[in-house]
């Protein structure tokens, strides 16, 4: 058996092992869930978790850019957006704000597809970080606007969707975000060779017999429709979906066939301890950190770390 | 009459509106090997990604055992043509998984663990590198990793390859000369750019030399291309 299937059992068993721990640690002092609420988060963590590890990985493939993520690239930006707004002008029940926030992903994927198609493919690289930073700064923009616009407590509200925290889903959320992700894995693992094809560039797509460009509309779509449905239930949550593909990569390769489900183990099980630290290094204060806040701040050490690596090994970084 | 392998027929195909390869009218039969030799810019990276269906043909014919390349799709093409670029882009992947891509366009998949990718891999001596990362090894040792890819193909009809002698040492360089010869002797046909001149000369049996994107040598079989020709197709101006 090879290195890399043996660190794929072992992120396997990781990721079984954190989910277990993370369903005992206590909650804060004010807010006490028990039972399955508590497991309820600790799911919604592993799944979020995953998720977004899963589309890090494929977007920085995709875009042969290691600092691509959905938080950077626009899309999670543009679920925000499209959540915002329902939150100011509709009701937010009847699946309106879940619409919202995947009309908002994919209007951006699409913005960002629709900018890139003319680009030399040697500068995609760049250029998707700049047009990310131009969805993030315009989405960012209008949702300030609405927030004025809006009276103080739905303002308030809207603040309160925005963080990127856990929170107690519901069963059938819970099941709509499994389903939502295993369709995604599905897709983005049946296109594995092809990714590890497109990877290398449209000529050489080609000339193994690959059409790059549905192969890459289908990993975008995925990538939307799986952030358009993590942003209405734990906001925006950054540094997962950049920082653990390099992890992952590290681990078992950059073979897609290892690197999506190695990523969504390693996702999973970082994201259930990051929300655990949350719950139980404040719990003596009677209060909890956001995840998203943790996540930054191990986040943005560790890529610096893992690009000085990269770096100095002169390694590719997809 | 043997049918050719490939036929191209008038071949034109421009850019921003002005040709960069015009006139051009070869055949190339089963077992036969074309090396396509001219100046930087003379337009042989063009003739080869035309007739790999990478550039549209503003006029002019490309046939392959007479069906239109033009008319194939990108995995129909893919089936029957083994093809390399001049700069493949070093992915992050292993020498056996970089090979193994070579069997999708027939498997449908890119089985690492093929036989054909070991049996390749020996061919070009990188069987002890298998297991290293493309990125790690240096450029003569990533070059062969690609040719493996092509070489590994198991159906293909037609090889086309740009500078396959580019960075290799002259050991390495007769390696892949063998490599082709055995495809050409199995019934294959090649088609090469290449400014290594006297190997490419050794492994091919017909030259076609371009300038400025138009016919300035043959097609004339390679035994019969001499120095002066030579000269004369590589001479500034």
């Amino acid at each position: 058996m090879t290195r890399a299937r043996w660190a794929l059992i072992g992120l396997a068993a990781g990721a079984v092992l954190a989910v277990g721990a993370a369903g005992f640690v206590g909650p804060a002092g004010f807010d006490v869930p028990a039972g399955f609420l508590r497991w309820s988060r600790v799911l919604l963590g592993a799944l979020a978790g995953g998720a977004l590890a899963v589309c890090g990985a494929v977007l920085q493939s995709l875009f042969k850019n290691p600092l691509a993520d959905p938080y950077v690239v626009g899309v999670s930006g543009g679920a925000a957006l499209g959540g915002a707004l329902v939150i100011a002008l509709l009701p937010t029940a009847f699946g309106l704000l879940e619409a919202g926030a995947l009309g908002g992903a994919l209007l951006a994927t699409l913005v960002l597809a629709a900018a890139l198609v003319r680009a030399p493919a040697h500068r995609t690289g760049e250029l998707v970080l700049l047009i990310g930073i131009l969805i993030n700064a315009f989405a960012s923009a209008l949702i300030t606007l609405v927030k004025t616009l809006v009276d103080a407590s739905t303002a308030q509200s809207m603040l309160f969707w925005l963080v990127g925290m856990l929170r107690y889903p519901a069963p059938t959320v819970l099941g709509a975000l499994a389903a939502v992700l295993g369709a995604g894995l599905f897709v983005l693992l049946r296109d594995a060779d092809r990714l590890n094809i497109v990877r290398a560039g449209d000529d050489e797509a080609r000339r193994l017999g690959v059409d790059p460009v549905p192969v890459r509309r289908r990993a975008l779509v995925v990538t939307a429709v799986i952030v358009g449905a993590l942003v209405p239930v734990c906001g925006m949550i950054g540094f997962v979906g950049l920082v653990v593909p390099h992890l992952a990569r590290a681990l078992v390769g950059a073979d897609h066939h290892r690197l999506v489900p190695a990523a969504a183990l390693l996702g999973a099980a970082l994201l259930v301890l990051s929300d655990a630290a949350c719950r139980g290094l404040f719990a003596s204060l009677g209060t909890e950190l956001p995840v998203g806040a943790i996540t930054a701040l191990v986040g943005a050490p560790s890529l610096a770390w893992i690009l000085l690596r990269q770096l100095r090994n002169g390694q590719s970084h997809a | 009459m043997v049918k050719a392998m490939l036929e191209l027929d008038r071949l034109r195909v421009t850019r921003a509106g002005r040709p960069v390869l015009d006139d051009v009218s070869l055949r190339v039969h089963p077992g036969e090997a074309l090396a396509v030799l001219g100046q930087n810019g003379a337009g042989k990276s063009t003739l080869l990604d035309a007739v790999c269906g990478l550039l549209p043909l503003s006029s002019g014919t490309a046939r392959l055992l007479g069906d239109d390349l033009a008319a194939l799709s990108v995995a129909d093409r893919a089936r029957r043509i083994a093809s390399l670029g001049q700069r493949p882009v070093a992915v992050a992947l292993t020498v056996r998984e970089r090979i193994a891509q070579g069997l999708y366009p027939v498997r449908g998949r890119a089985p690492a663990s093929d036989p054909a990718v070991r049996a390749v891999a020996e061919e070009l001596d990188l069987a002890t590198l298998l297991d290293e990362p493309l990125s790690q090894l240096s450029g003569g040792q990533q070059k062969r990793a690609h040719l493996a890819r092509v070489f590994v193909h198991p159906e293909a009809r037609l090889f086309v390859l740009d500078e396959p002698f580019a960075s290799l040492d002259v050991g390495k360089q007769d390696l892949v000369a063998s490599a082709l010869r055995r495809r050409t002797a199995a019934g294959a046909s090649v088609l090469i750019a290449a400014h290594h001149l006297k190997t490419a000369l050794d492994c091919t049996d017909i030259v076609l030399g371009l300038q400025r994107g138009r016919p300035a040598l043959g097609p004339a079989p390679s035994a019969t291309v001499d120095e002066p020709r030579l000269h004369r197709l590589f001479a500034p101006g």
